[in-house]
């Protein structure tokens, strides 16, 4: 049970992330296209970058979550 | 590249396209009903009278109705804690509210979604689908079911079997007054013939409307295919789970021919007939994996 709440977790986090750059890549692609770039740079729509972790989590990030049992 | 948002707008363009389509088929039956008794007002009034109250009772409440026809039980966490969080984690991903979950105590392998929105949205599994498949497969067709949601089939397809409800109801109205009428006296002459028509259209109306609903049916079960393959990010999952669903011969028992378009494979098992093809509502199940599998 826990276990399963564990990986619950870990996957609603990866599918936030994920929704997040699908989000900024449609807006980027948006923001490129003839007729919509004009509107967003007349209104200054800036490019967005895609998630990334801050530089001190960079490392952690890559390694899997340490649990214990107790 | 067509995105999610196009598809979105281009739902809801199709929608007021349908109810457009709706409002002027309804005339028609009230305009001839009308020209039958001789008072044109008297018969669009009637038309329209019973079209609206009907679509917005059934635009509310089909959801809730379509749940109670399939004998579907709300679950909590704690029965299903791995679907829940599939549920909850592809929400997530499709960027819309979690939808309320329930299951189908059958051992058939099917899944559906109703809902009008994403915020009034449902997602339906038999026991069968969560005993049968393992993670990937379940996340597969839970994702199916909630790119559903997310470009608005749900509203279309159950705004698609409202019309059609309402214009079977209506010409069933209507031809059955006639038979047991004379109607009035002041259509003497030419008249024949548009009586001839109004009987024809009223026959030919519903079985069009039905028509439409199986085409659009048929087109979006790709488009749920491809974008629930994107929100998982693994085409493998739903390619094997509608593999698994396919050699499956169960028929789903409280499925019926007004439900059957909802779900992610025809419920009815009902295979030959020469009519297959132009009525069947949903692509066959081959083309939809090998489609799945070449992503």
């Amino acid at each position: 049970m826990l276990q399963e709440e564990l990986s619950g977790i870990e996957n609603k986090i990866a599918y936030s992330r994920q929704f997040y750059n699908d989000t900024v890549m449609s807006y980027n692609m948006k923001i490129q296209q003839f007729p919509d770039n004009a509107v967003a740079s007349i209104f200054g729509f800036a490019w967005r970058d895609y998630f990334k972790p801050p530089a001190e989590e960079a490392e952690a990030v890559k390694k899997p979550v340490k649990v214990k049992f107790d | 590249m067509a995105s999610i948002y196009d598809e979105i707008s281009s739902n809801k363009r199709r929608t007021y396209l349908l109810f457009l389509m709706f409002f002027v088929i309804i005339l028609g039956l009230g305009l001839f009903f009308g020209y039958w008794f001789g008072w044109m007002e008297l018969g669009v009034f009637i038309a329209l009278f019973i079209g609206v109250i009907w679509s917005f009772i059934t635009y509310f409440a089909a959801d809730r109705m379509v749940l109670a026809v399939s004998g579907a039980r709300p679950v909590s966490k704690e029965e299903y804690p791995h679907i829940y969080n599939s549920v909850e984690g592809l929400a997530l991903a499709a960027g819309i509210p979690t939808p309320q979950m329930y299951v189908i105590d059958d051992t058939a392998l099917n899944a559906f979604a109703t809902g009008r929105d994403p915020q009034h949205a449902s997602i339906v599994l038999t026991t069968g689908i969560i005993q049968q498949m393992n993670r990937q497969e379940i996340e597969g067709v839970v994702a199916h079911e909630m790119s559903h949601i997310q470009n608005y089939d749900v509203r279309l397809m159950m705004l698609a079997a409202v019309m059609v409800g309402v214009i079977a109801l209506l010409a069933d109205i209507f031809l059955r007054t006639m038979f047991y009428s004379k109607g009035s006296s002041d259509r003497k002459g030419g008249g024949v013939i548009i009586i001839v028509i109004g009987i024809v259209f009223m026959i030919l109306a519903p079985i069009s409307a039905f028509l439409i609903q199986m085409a659009l049916s048929r087109k979006r079960e790709y488009l749920a295919d491809a974008n629930g393959a994107l929100l998982t990010r693994y085409p493998e999952g739903l390619a094997s789970a509608l593999e698994k669903i396919s050699a499956d011969k169960e028929p789903l028992e409280v499925a019926n021919k007004a439900t059957a378009p909802l779900y992610i494979a025809n419920p009815l098992k009902n295979s030959k007939s020469f009519l297959k093809d132009a009525f069947s509502t949903h692509p066959p199940i081959e083309d939809r994996i090998n489609r799945l599998r070449a992503m």
